[in-house]
């Protein structure tokens, strides 16, 4: 089945059975794993996937086939998360960014220079602690950096899923990855 | 090696701007190594220089690579059996009510 022909987005919009069978089978999986990725927990991924199926079903006769029905899909999973987020306090917490801020000297050198990472590639540890760390990332660089590092998305596919301009995602990412980078350093003390 | 980079990190200290197209600091390099911004062929150039002879940027590099390399290990999430049956009655559940 062609996701992006107009006759596969008609049954849909028709409700079909064949249709709608085949596109819940085949993303209600990814978008369960998607939404425990951003870092949800099993039973609000549950609710976040039901409520994404339902705006999806909603609001399909609007749909107009400009991007790919995945591409869809996905950005209403990433924006009902994103309300998940806002709505329960267990998920918010301030981020304290300011190491960021003293990075650099004023003729642009590093105050410190970064650690070399040898051990970081081997080390069990490595994984587990950049996963609890990218769940403390503040929420948009957290959901740029996992669809564009985890889920491997283009760039383009993000900007559209997240609604925000290429230089936006290019600083969130950067502030992410620099985040990421020094909790590494701190807590694996290479 | 070291010498090597020593000796290219001087020249481009006494490279004037005009051909460098602008002094290329680790701050510079350290942004323009995350962000795809469309820089220009000079600027590229430079880059790829200063990313080969500042130890601070290689080291800047392979943290990064590190990070993209492990967080690509977290994508796979192994479902419990529980999850997936009760996942398939959800499917279940989601396909009658949105079909006519």
């Amino acid at each position: 089945m062609n996701l992006s022909s107009q006759e596969f987005i008609q049954s849909l919009k028709n409700q079909e059975h064949e249709a709608v069978s085949y596109l819940v089978e085949l993303y209600h999986e990814a978008l369960f794993k998607g939404a425990i990725k951003q870092g949800l927990a099993p039973d609000q991924a549950e609710v976040v996937v039901q409520n994404t199926w339902g705006s999806f079903f909603e609001g399909v006769h609007k749909f107009e086939g400009r991007s790919h029905v995945r591409t869809y899909l996905f950005g209403i999973m990433y924006n009902k998360a994103k309300e998940t987020f806002r709505d329960n306090k267990k998920y918010t917490s301030d981020y304290d960014e300011s190491a960021l801020d003293n990075l650099y000297e004023k003729d642009g050198s590093y105050r410190a220079s970064p650690k070399d990472p040898h051990s970081w590639l081997s080390s069990k540890e490595t994984t587990i602690i950049l996963s609890e760390e990218i769940k403390k990332l503040p929420e948009n660089q957290r959901m740029a950096f996992i669809l564009k590092e985890v889920e491997g998305e283009s760039t383009t596919n993000i900007c559209k899923i997240l609604n925000i301009s290429n230089t936006n995602l290019g600083v969130l990412i950067y502030r992410a990855k620099n985040n990421l980078r020094l909790a590494l350093e701190d807590r694996l003390k290479v | 090696m070291k010498l090597l980079r020593s000796i290219i990190k001087f020249i481009l200290n006494i490279t004037p701007d005009f051909i460098t197209g602008g002094k290329m600091t680790c701050e510079d390099a350290a942004t323009l190594l995350v962000v795809d911004s469309k820089i220009s062929f000079r600027r590229r150039q430079m880059l790829k220089i200063h990313a080969y002879a500042c130890e601070c940027c290689i080291k800047y590099r392979k943290q990064l690579d590190v990070i993209s390399i492990k967080s690509s290990q977290i994508a796979d999430i192994k479902l419990s059996d529980e999850q997936v049956s009760k996942m398939s009655s959800n499917k279940a559940d989601i396909i009658s009510k949105f079909t006519k």
